[in-house]
């Protein structure tokens, strides 16, 4: 089968979110079916200026063809997106404000229309330009991978189409689909709970990158996008506080692309952008890993965590972080700066929990994201658009 | 770490559920017998601004934006100037509005700014005043508990006191004329 993924961002210097998980999911099916991805030439999602060049490239043994992005993001899109989103606004103000979040790439739509050759397309992202429209293109013989949080654009209107449009929806929680099937109404449209699988655990010698880190004492982990809509300035306040409260708990450390600032505090550390080798030695040193954010559709980092038989503490204002929790037993949420200091308290001195929850957390990861058993998904989504093309 | 999570048994399969209920029950207790910390004192007056907000039907997106630092809910001369209309028609309508502009801001700058600067102050003055508010609030259970306790406690004392008395002086009760006498 030849298929074709659309995703507003693909590179080597993009990891996490969606177009990770894109990427996972293409790497995969390429074992089995033709693959190619359409994207843009950007690599920063809120300016999405042009850094790739144009045309045809290679990524692991896939061809990625780019496209430039027309309009970057005009400066003032905030102030548009709080009028769209918090006010009234016509269905012309809509189609602006998802043109103006971008990435606004015509020629990858003009592209799509030309691949009749395609069985089918996979998109990622509901909100994007690129979905947006390339679903009004093509949209009986795709795949809509959402990657929806619980935020207000899902309530607009002119999105409405987004998810009637699609063959088949790929969901990644089920907290997330019930969400969509609410807000949109389309539970006519056929969908799946899938998530995504995540590459094997390798081997590292954690040790002796604890030590090349300076990681020796114990410490809580933070790894992902640093940003304040991520939740980090919140988890560092929260952090603080504990600390001023107790002065006898771990560290907190960060790794990953660092988008604030991060306060010189005796307790917390900032490593940078790991590999993945160290990512994965810094994540088997870790007391625990903790997820601030608010708005995840899956978090992958957390499906790392269990892999390695380590709970997490996660934000409970997250619908599926904390229902990510509850089933799998694998981690504790919080809601406010006394929860957080409970459940770091807990964590901190039951060693037996840990290890139980770190445990649970694993056989929920094994159980459900397995590669053969999210390949089997996404075969029956396909299935299902080519049968009601047929 | 307290004395409940020392004892605390672990079942063979995790219950988060029953865990995180025993973390805001221990909380809750906690703050029964009147231990708050500065952030739960904070906590708890935004949580009572959200719900004066949500009695007033306000959105909660926009009361987000109303509590954020950065005031960009105020009032503001410099808003974007727009039109719902596309094409030739829409670009006729926004050069004329930006003709029109600096005429009509001669006018409304001073008043939209003194606005802006009178909001600001009374934002400022209401959030304070609900933490203080809240502040007091507690400290009033607190201390209404505090009383309690020692008027039971009295009362106790009160009750030892005549015990004893009748056991050292039987037939005399605490509270009467001098025992001397």
């Amino acid at each position: 089968m030849k298929i074709l993924f659309v995703v507003q961002r693909y590179g080597d210097s993009i990891v996490g979110g969606a177009e990770y998980h894109c990427r996972l999911i293409a790497g995969e099916m390429a074992r089995n079916h033709t693959v190619e991805i359409a994207t843009t030439c950007a690599d920063d999602y809120l300016s999405w200026t042009n850094v790739y060049p144009e045309g045809r490239d290679i990524i692991d043994g896939i061809t990625v063809h780019r496209f430039a992005v027309e309009i970057e993001r005009p400066v003032d899109f905030e102030d548009l997106a709080f009028r769209i989103l918090h006010g009234y606004s016509s269905e012309v103000q809509q189609e602006r404000y998802v043109r103006d979040q971008g990435p606004y790439c015509p020629g990858l739509i003009r592209f799509l229309e030309t691949r009749t050759d395609c069985d089918l397309f996979i998109f990622f992202s509901y909100r994007y330009w690129t979905t947006f429209r390339g679903l009004k293109s093509v949209g009986d013989r795709s795949i809509l991978v959402p990657t929806a949080e619980h935020d207000r654009s899902m309530h607009l209107p002119v999105y409405r189409n987004t998810f009637h449009a699609p063959g088949s929806i790929a969901y990644n929680s089920p907290e997330e689909r019930e969400l969509i099937e609410t807000v949109t109404g389309n539970r006519n449209v056929f969908g799946l709970v899938v998530g995504t699988g995540i590459h094997p655990q390798i081997e590292v010698d954690t040790e002796s990158t604890l030590r090349k880190l300076d990681l020796m004492k114990p410490y809580m982990l933070y790894i992902g996008r640093i940003e304040q809509v991520k939740g980090c300035a919140r988890l560092v306040g929260d952090y603080m506080r504990y600390f001023r409260g107790t002065g006898m708990i771990p560290d907190l450390v960060f790794a990953g692309n660092r988008k604030m600032d991060l306060p010189e505090h005796a307790g917390i550390r900032y490593l940078g952008i790991l590999s993945e080798a160290d990512k994965q030695a810094v994540l088997n040193g870790a007391v625990f890993l903790v997820i601030p954010s608010r708005y995840e559709s899956l978090s992958m980092v957390v499906l790392e965590a269990w892999r390695a038989r380590k709970p997490v503490i996660c934000n409970g204002d997250c619908e599926v972080l904390r229902g990510q929790c509850l089933r799998s037993g694998g981690g504790l949420y919080y809601r406010n700066s006394d929860e957080f200091r409970e459940a770091v308290d807990l964590m901190l001195h039951r060693a037996d929990l840990r290890e139980k929850m770190g445990d649970s957390g694993h056989r929920y990861f094994a159980a459900n994201y397995r590669w053969d058993i999210i390949m089997e998904k996404y075969d029956i989504l396909m299935n299902n658009v080519l049968r009601n093309r047929s | 770490m307290d004395e409940q999570w020392k004892n605390f048994q672990i079942g063979a399969e995790v219950d988060v559920a029953d865990i995180m209920k025993r973390i805001r029950e221990a909380i809750e207790t906690k703050q029964r017998q009147g231990i708050y910390t500065e952030e739960g004192i904070a906590e708890l007056a935004e949580a009572r601004i959200m719900e004066y907000a949500e009695e007033a039907e306000i959105d909660s997106a926009l009361l987000e934006r109303l509590r954020s630092p950065d005031h960009s809910w105020n009032l503001n001369p410099g808003y974007i100037i727009s039109s719902h209309r596309t094409g030739l028609k829409a670009r006729v309508i926004i050069a004329a509005k930006k003709m029109v502009r600096p005429f009509v801001r001669l006018y409304t700058d001073q008043i939209v700014g003194r606005q802006a600067q009178i909001n600001l102050y009374f934002a400022h003055l209401i959030h304070n005043l609900v933490r203080e508010m809240t502040r007091l609030q507690i400290q009033l259970t607190t201390l209404t508990n505090r009383a309690d306790r020692i008027e039971r406690e009295k009362e106790f004392l009160e009750k030892r006191l005549k015990t004893l008395e009748k056991m050292v002086l039987p037939g005399h009760t605490f509270g009467d004329s001098d025992p001397a006498e």
